[in-house]
């Protein structure tokens, strides 16, 4: 509550001039003689002032911020932040599934490039590699990757902010 | 100032129940100020204001700390206000931005109003006062001088240009000394 705060100095009061007309208001005032910056009114504005501030702040009935407070905390935000968090959760599965996937084949490179020697000692090791249970791994998680990235972007899509008019503000001329 | 802190926005956006509490309790106030200075009777105002909170509990997440949360909060309700006007027939309270017409009764606006009354009668008297005045007067002083806004915060929360809310501030409140300054002297004689 800002009731006990000074006054405003208003001097700001008559510090432009205006497009609507307003320039009426400041010949009105010379017509009634009543300046606002004149020497000696001051006081008075100032008490104007004061007594503004505290006749406008108005409290609200008893009965109505009893009934105020019973209005349960958003839950489109809760559901909101779910998403979020699911979305969150999708992403790091697919970084990791991809990180799996890059490593198979980086791994597969590695030990067939560098690594001929040992390779040729164990020989069970490319028959690993070209198994055809690598290649189905492969591309299992590829399918993995790319269905993920779609609903990645189906949820980006859906929970991505509205642009446009703020809440209740009202529509542009021509629309009620 | 009780400009929440964007701290206690988020955990109301959150849906944290205590700081939903405290955003009530710090705006009601305002917001039914704001509500009596739109549509003048009690009854009306108490019911904007628990449909402003209603539409907050909606929308609350949508808010991105893009302008002051108080900014955005009463530009909410001087829409919902002006929605409520119009479904009410009252179209020319609802035209923020004609208010050019207003009577100004003549008489000496440099009464000291503190010789009125005392403070508190004052304060009614000043209420009886500024519901005489025009929505758009009434609602730009209403927004200046309780939550200390600046004119562009004003004129965003109004939907109205710069100049304009200048013009019906300097206007409102030369209305309202002169009124005052009437009220007494009829008192007087």
């Amino acid at each position: 509550m800002n009731q006990d705060k000074p006054a405003r100095p208003h001097d700001s009061w008559s510090d432009a001039p205006t497009q609507d007309g307003s320039e009426s208001v400041q010949q009105q005032d010379s017509e009634h003689g009543i300046g606002l910056s004149r020497p000696g009114d001051e006081t008075t504005w100032t008490t104007l002032d004061r007594i503004l501030t505290t006749a406008l702040v108005i409290s609200p009935p008893a009965e109505l911020s009893a009934r105020l407070v019973r209005i349960p905390p958003p839950v489109i935000a809760r559901h909101r932040l779910l998403g979020e968090r699911l979305l969150e959760l999708a992403l790091l599965l697919m970084v990791v599934l991809g990180a799996i996937g890059l490593s198979t084949v980086v791994s597969g490179l590695a030990m067939g490039l560098l690594w001929p020697g040992v390779l040729d000692v164990l020989q069970a090791a490319p028959l690993l590699l070209d198994s055809p249970l690598a290649t189905y791994y492969q591309s299992l998680v590829s399918t993995l990757l790319e269905a993920l990235a779609t609903l990645l972007l189906i949820g980006l899509a859906l929970t991505r902010p509205r642009r446009g008019l703020s809440p209740g503000q009202p529509r542009p001329s021509g629309q009620s | 100032m009780a400009e929440p802190s964007p701290e206690l926005v988020q955990r109301a956006q959150a849906g944290d129940p205590a700081a939903w509490r405290q955003l009530i309790e710090e705006q009601q106030n305002y917001v039914y100020s704001i509500a009596v200075s739109l549509l003048k009777r009690p009854e009306d105002a108490a019911d904007l204001t628990q449909e402003v909170f209603l539409r907050l509990c909606q929308v609350i997440g949508s808010f991105r700390g893009e302008t002051r949360f108080t900014t955005w909060l009463y530009r909410l309700v001087v829409n919902l206000g002006l929605d409520s006007l119009r479904r009410r027939g009252r179209w020319k309270e609802a035209a923020l931005g004609d208010a050019e017409t207003f009577d100004v009764p003549d008489g000496d606006p440099l009464v000291d109003p503190a010789l009125i009354a005392d403070r508190r009668e004052t304060a009614l008297r000043v209420r009886e006062v500024l519901n005489e005045l025009p929505t758009a007067y009434r609602l730009a002083l209403t927004l200046y001088y309780f939550r200390e806004l600046r004119y562009e915060e004003i004129a965003s929360v109004l939907n109205l240009p710069l100049n304009t809310v200048k013009a019906h501030l300097r206007r409102g409140r030369l209305a309202l000394a002169r009124r005052l300054a009437v009220t007494q002297a009829e008192e007087v004689s």
